[in-house]
């Protein structure tokens, strides 16, 4: 085992992590050591194909297939340089007033948090595309709320020179998506951050002074996307000041629990909440165009009335079908007809309750119990209703909506959706579902019976130890996290310089 | 060191499967049946040994469930009678059954829709030179936006600042 040092230690390199890694530049010209680690790989930007097929298993956990512990839901996350951040769609929301006041995070002010997911808005390039560079999908999302009562607001994305690859979600062949792996991280390796990929954190313990991180880095194999380590692959042992944890709502909760901090810290890996999600879609006479420009420039939110969000989204012919519901023809003559497709992402807003959490197996892998409550289905009826609305207003011929039996609807049935669409036919199993979202697990609160850090993400009765990324949520937010996750992270970084006399 | 291949002694269940859930393989040549069954080795492999393990031991199942029923194994069976099958096990009461037929069909449209050449011939066409290699789709969209107005959101202004797309 070869040994490390250095003064912060950051795992993970995503919206928390990456956002950490830039903030902390002004300890490196002080002569102090900043380490990144970040297990998934960093691309070359050649290795960026968009093939749905060969980008899923070096960018995501378990190639994007990780599942809640009975199956039910599929869980996406990324692991690559740049963390989730390289696989999302750039929709960058502010944290929503709303939500952040009923957290009741004593010392967590929603106006701190505004301004400093506005700094990430102007840093991130976060603008409205205009609508020559919007496409169809988008175009009759806003056509369909029209004619279905619904108010469609325009997504601020973070991208920079984007040509409409449409391919966000693999990883933008262009290098347009402003996530950490395009403006934080480099920022930070030019400012003098050290960053070591392909790296695993697999326990942390306290040490004598701050905290001792045993650390795997692995090797590569023959063919495999992605450059080599920048370290020799080995064990390793790094002595840090200070650590903070950036490695994911299960990531994060996951390295504590395998680590034994839950003997002190109960709520680790509680309050796990994630949006589960639907992808709906319909079809339309004639071809649109789909599979060009940014595929997330809409969205509807009914979070505060109803407890749903709808979002334009387009994915791929795999995906498509694996998260379409049923059997054969009910799901092939619509990805069969992707020319014509529509299609919107129903999200719903779940809520922190105890059967939902994270915990690890025996070998200290994650694994997440998630139980659909009767809000949630109900919840998803009622965004699917709504989608079907905006598809049948925007001209779509048939719908396919999981929770209708049988699950295609055709024009002549848009005055039963009510009927037809029920939380009832959820049947977890088959019911196609899955959630990008994930959050909670470290969440923020007043001392250890009811939390696992305070509102600067330090956690209860360690001092040398902090968690900066979505885990700390103690409910879900409601919309797209990724910017509340940066301005998190931006206040943990700030913690972390106060430490050493930089305010 | 790569793991076993899964699909070698329950290959003929597996491609009943995939012929099920996604019909356009019934007109699969033998060049095609090897992609799809690579793309699912290689997805497979991927996955921990016990999944590998339950995934095959869900084939043997399903081959022989349908004998008491139709007196024919699950391969030997109609492309209707092999649907009807699997609609009833989706619904299963018993959710490691469902969780296994959620699993195959997975597996069956990766086997399909995974493979380039179906993507093409079913119209999916992405390029990384989005707009650029697509001014047929850019002009409809710039139609479209302007017949409607681009009322969404009508309060909020298109940033020219932020980004180099405005």
């Amino acid at each position: 085992m070869k040994d490390e040092r250095c003064n912060v230690l950051v795992v993970g390199s995503g919206a928390g992590g990456g956002t950490v890694a830039q903030r902390l530049m002004p300890l490196v010209k002080r002569g102090l050591r900043v380490l990144v680690l970040e297990q998934g790989p960093r691309l070359e930007d050649h290795e960026f194909n968009g093939s749905e097929v060969d980008m899923p298993p070096v960018l995501y956990e378990d190639g994007a297939g990780f599942l809640t512990a009975d199956g039910s839901m599929t869980l996406a996350f990324g692991r690559a340089y740049g963390g989730s951040t390289v696989v999302y769609t750039g929709t960058s929301l502010l944290p929503p007033r709303r939500i952040i006041g009923t957290w009741e995070v004593p010392g967590l002010d929603a106006d701190d948090l505004e301004r400093r997911a506005q700094r990430y808005q102007k840093e991130n390039s976060v603008h409205l595309l205009p609508p020559e560079k919007i496409n169809e999908n988008n175009h009759l999302f806003v056509k369909g709320c029209e004619a279905a009562g619904f108010r469609a607001e325009q997504f601020p994305v973070n991208v920079k020179g984007c040509r409409g690859s449409s391919l966000c979600n693999v990883g933008c062949p262009n290098g347009a998506k402003q996530g950490t792996n395009r403006v934080q991280l480099p920022a930070a390796e030019a400012g003098g951050v050290d960053v070591v990929t392909r790296a695993t954190v697999t326990r942390i313990k306290a040490g004598v002074q701050g905290g001792i991180a045993e650390v795997t880095v692995a090797d590569t194999t023959e063919g495999e996307a992605g450059l080599p380590s920048e370290w020799e692959p080995g064990e390793y042992r790094i002595l840090a000041d200070h650590v903070v944890l950036a490695g994911g709502s299960i990531g994060s909760s996951a390295l504590l629990l395998r680590s034994g901090f839950d003997s002190r810290l109960p709520r680790i890996g509680q309050g796990f909440t994630c949006h589960p999600c639907f992808i709906l879609v319909g079809e339309h006479p004639e071809p649109i165009s789909n599979d060009v420009g940014h595929p997330k420039s809409f969205y509807v939110d009914a979070a505060a009335r109803e407890g749903w969000l709808l979002e334009t989204c387009m994915y791929f012919p795999f995906v498509t079908a694996k998260n379409l519901t049923g059997l054969g023809v009910d799901v092939t003559g619509f990805v069969e007809a992707f020319p014509r497709l529509q299609m919107i992402l129903a999200m719903v807003c779940d809520e922190a309750v105890e059967e939902n959490r994270i915990e690890v197996d025996s070998r200290g892998r994650p694994v997440v119990h998630y139980t659909f409550t009767y809000e949630v289905k109900e919840r998803l009826a009622l965004a699917t209703r709504a989608a079907a609305r905006i598809f049948f207003g925007a001209g779509a011929l048939r719908v396919h909506a999981p929770l209708s039996v049988p699950t295609t609807l055709t024009w002549a049935e848009v005055s039963a959706l009510n009927q037809r669409i029920q939380g009832d036919n959820f049947l977890p199993g088959r019911t196609s579902v899955s959630a990008a979202h994930l959050m909670g697990g470290c969440g923020m609160g007043h001392d250890a019976k009811d939390s696992v850090t305070d509102s600067w993400g330090r956690v209860h009765g360690f001092p040398w130890l902090r968690v900066a990324d979505s885990s700390l949520f103690p409910n879900a937010l409601e919309i797209n996290p990724y910017l509340t996750v940066m301005a998190l992270a931006d206040r943990v970084a700030e913690g972390v310089l106060q430490e050493y006399g930089i305010s | 060191m790569s793991p076993k291949p899964v699909l070698k002694r329950v290959r003929g269940t597996f491609r009943a499967v995939v012929q099920t859930v996604a019909p356009r393989a019934t007109t699969f040549e033998e060049e095609e049946w090897t992609w799809a069954e690579s793309l699912v080795e290689d997805a497979l492999a991927r996955r921990p040994p016990s999944v590998r393990r339950q995934f095959k031991r869900f084939l043997r199942f399903l081959e022989l469930t349908t004998i008491p029923r139709y007196g024919w194994t699950f391969s030997g069976l109609s492309n209707d009678k092999r649907l009807r099958t699997l609609r009833r096990l989706e619904r299963s009461s018993i959710a490691l059954v469902r969780r296994g037929v959620w699993g195959a069909r997975t597996l069956g449209f990766l086997a399909v829709y995974g493979q380039e050449d179906v993507q093409a011939r079913i119209g999916y066409r992405p390029d990384y030179r989005g707009w650029d290699a697509r001014p047929d789709a850019a002009s409809a969209a710039t139609h479209l936006a302007a017949e409607e107005g681009e009322t969404a959101d009508a309060g909020r202004a298109h940033d020219t600042d932020g980004g180099e797309d405005a």
